[in-house]
């Protein structure tokens, strides 16, 4: 059972070696996002929000409603929102 | 002996008399507004009054830096401009970056204020004590990159040149004021390059080697050395890709402006003019503002094609989302180089961006013609209308004549159903981030002091989704779509970024390890004052309610305080602001207890005793 994370912009730079944009998460018990995000060492300080399945998941649910994933989600990461 | 951490004087220049004259500024103010915004705020409200002309002899134009600028902290090299503006008719201010500001203060001086007007075109030089107000005929006409090269060709390349464009000398109200040359950093906002050219004062040269006094120098330094250590570990995507990185992201949660705010997405066509494309084909170098470590500004360059040529600063996130998403325009060059065409003029790209979206939805609907634009088609997604009437607008030629002035006066001059197409507050174009997706930055955009302003609550929507700020009770974020509470802390975060503007420290800082306390601490070492927060944050609360006295001085209450009818009525209907529309009355009574004002968004008398301030 797995899931595929594509990190974007500099959210790459978290990509295990030889992956270019996306990876391949093996679930174990382990199915809360927060967790799996930080399993790759990413600061959610740099992620702005997630797509579940193209769903929105804000960075707040991300932080503190724990979304849970499933055999076969696609998740994407986005960048912190910028601007000024 | 001046407060430590400051140069305790400012320098008064009357350009009726041609004087220059040195002014003691008194320690009290210094403690009750801290410098930047704050200072200006007092100096502009004392000095001018209802009736002030904003582009006559009487407006002052205020420029200043704060306490922490020549401290050593990072990301504090930023100073204010204030003046009564030109295009929105009350309260001015742009905040800027760059290096000049920390000049000024080495020349000896805080800040500085203008009056009158020059009977013909000057520019000011001080060289430490040295001040001179010279010709500057050579100038007057050059477009702001010409002039930061003929000027420091003259004064030495060390020298720093703060100057206007074209469109200021023409008194074009959404003109700013710009600085390093073609790296081009901007005051761009609310127009205050008019107000420069309307005193006939074409640019400010200066050159200096004096520093303030720091009162716990050994201690700020060994701290200073841990934040810059934290700071370059951590600069991420800023870095990377400048602020204009992951704008998919931007499109994807609706907070993009696309098609002049009513087209929710854009079939990910943002993906062509992000940050990321800049540094694959474009970036040359990273641009740090002074003592900065996060470098989030750019240097590009074009080699081939139409718009080979263009090098200098490149767009920000503002830029790319004003001209670029919210005109359906996806060609990175087009957009790099009308940004360069903006700099040259010296035009605010946010609000140029907005009055050609509304020019697009007049000619869509019939309001404006060819003949209006000479033969020119402004069809959505057009680079050659983008770039067309971009070189209408600076020069005043047919419709630009109109356009120029805004969105709002524009409408109010071409009639018919064009103000609805008007996306502004109070007169100032709203910048490219949504309210309808974002609770926080509706109320923030409805009550900002200077119309719809991005750069006025600390970011707030970092602290409705990530964020908590305890120094003002905000313990942990409710969310963007919350609206119980949000009165309190949008108040409260305005308050926190009165005080980012007026220490003069970049708010970008909130993610690379500043907060409050840590604010309130520095000022101290760098003071020698005892400050607690209780005081700190009244000065907060006392800058906003100044500048809000200038406003209600001028009739500005409640009626005001309010968002275009699009953002307030309409959703987007797709993407990430879906269906939602801000609930702003219900959110605007709270805000208005939270400040002590009355029902009508008027500071009541007992609010102005308890911060010190008169009517």
């Amino acid at each position: 059972m797995s899931i595929i994370l594509k990190f974007n912009s500099s959210l790459k730079k978290y990509l295990p070696e030889g992956d270019e944009k996306e990876t391949r998460y093996e679930l174990t018990e382990t199915r809360d996002l927060k967790t799996i995000l930080e399993s790759y060492g990413i600061n959610l300080i740099d992620v702005g929000f997630c797509t579940l399945n193209g769903k929105m998941i804000s960075k707040l649910d991300i932080l503190k409603t724990s979304p849970q994933v499933s055999d076969h989600d696609y998740v994407e990461v986005f960048t912190e929102l910028k601007g000024g | 002996m001046a407060t430590k951490g400051y140069m305790g004087q400012l320098l008064r220049v009357d350009l009726n008399e041609k004087k220059a004259v040195a002014e003691a500024i008194p320690d009290q103010l210094y403690r009750a507004y801290l410098g930047g915004v704050g200072l200006s705020s007092y100096y502009l409200y004392k000095e001018t009054n209802a009736d002030t002309d904003p582009l006559g002899p009487d407006n002052r134009l205020i420029f200043m830096t704060g306490p922490f600028a020549l401290s050593g902290l990072p990301s504090t090299g930023r100073h204010a401009v204030c003046a009564k503006s030109p295009l929105t008719g009350v309260w001015g201010e742009a905040d800027i970056g760059g290096t000049w500001g920390l000049e000024l203060k080495r020349t000896g001086f805080d800040g500085i204020i203008f009056q009158g007007k020059s009977d013909k075109p000057v520019y000011l030089l001080i060289e430490n004590d040295q001040v001179s107000i010279e010709d500057g005929s050579a100038v007057w006409g050059k477009d702001t990159f010409e002039t930061d090269e003929l000027l420091r060709e003259k004064h030495g390349l060390n020298a720093k040149v703060h100057c206007i464009g074209p469109s200021g000398e023409k008194l074009i109200p959404i003109s700013g004021v710009m600085s390093d040359g073609r790296s081009a950093r901007t005051a761009a906002r609310c127009g205050l390059g008019a107000v420069m050219g309307s005193k006939n004062l074409k640019a400010i040269v200066v050159k200096g080697n004096k520093r303030p006094e720091i009162h716990e120098a050994e201690a700020l330094k060994t701290e200073i050395k841990e934040l810059a250590k934290y700071q370059a570990e951590n600069r991420g995507g800023m870095h990377e890709h400048g602020t204009g990185e992951g704008l998919i992201g931007n499109e994807l949660s609706g907070d993009l402006p696309i098609k002049n705010w009513k087209q929710g997405l854009w079939d990910n066509k943002s993906e062509k003019i992000t940050g990321e494309v800049m540094t694959e084909k474009y970036l040359t170098k990273r641009y740090s503002c002074g003592n900065c470590i996060i470098g989030c500004g750019r240097e590009v360059k074009i080699e081939d094609g139409p718009y080979a040529g263009v090098e200098g600063g490149g767009p920000e996130y503002e830029t790319i989302g004003m001209i670029g998403s919210n005109l359906l325009v996806d060609d990175m060059e087009v957009i790099m180089y009308v940004n360069e065409l903006c700099n040259r003029y010296g035009i605010d790209t946010i609000s140029l961006g907005a009055i050609v979206g509304f020019a697009m939805e007049c000619y869509e609907h019939g309001l404006i013609t060819k003949e209006d634009t000479n033969g020119l088609a402004l069809e959505w997604g057009s680079g050659e209308a983008l770039i067309g009437l971009t070189n209408m607008i600076a020069n005043k030629e047919y419709i630009g004549a109109v356009l120029s002035q805004g969105t709002k006066k524009a409408a109010e001059i071409i009639g018919g159903i064009s103000s609805e197409f008007s996306i502004d507050v109070k007169g100032l174009e709203l910048p490219a981030h949504e309210a309808r997706v974002l609770n926080g930055i509706a109320l923030s955009y409805a009550t900002g002091n200077r119309g719809a302003c991005h750069n006025a609550d600390v970011g707030s929507r970092f602290y409705e989704k990530a964020l908590a700020m305890p120094e003002i009770g905000h313990m942990e974020p409710t969310g963007p779509l919350a609206v119980e509470g949000k009165g309190k802390l949008i108040a409260g975060l305005q308050n926190v970024d009165g005080l980012y503007d007026s220490l003069k420290a970049c708010t970008f800082m909130v993610w690379f390890g500043y907060d409050t306390s840590k604010l309130l601490h520095w000022l101290n070492q760098i003071t020698g004052w005892d400050m607690d927060m209780k005081e700190f944050l009244e000065i907060g609360e006392r800058i906003y309610n100044q500048c809000r006295l200038f406003n209600t001085r001028l009739g500005i209450s409640r009626k005001d305080d309010t968002l275009p009818p699009r953002i307030l009525y309409q959703s987007r209907g797709e993407g990430g602001s879906g269906d939602h529309v801000p609930p702003l009355n219900l959110m605007l009574a709270e805000y208005y207890e939270a400040r002590g004002w009355d029902e009508f968004g008027i500071p009541t008398p007992e609010t102005l005793t308890r911060l010190g301030l008169e009517k």
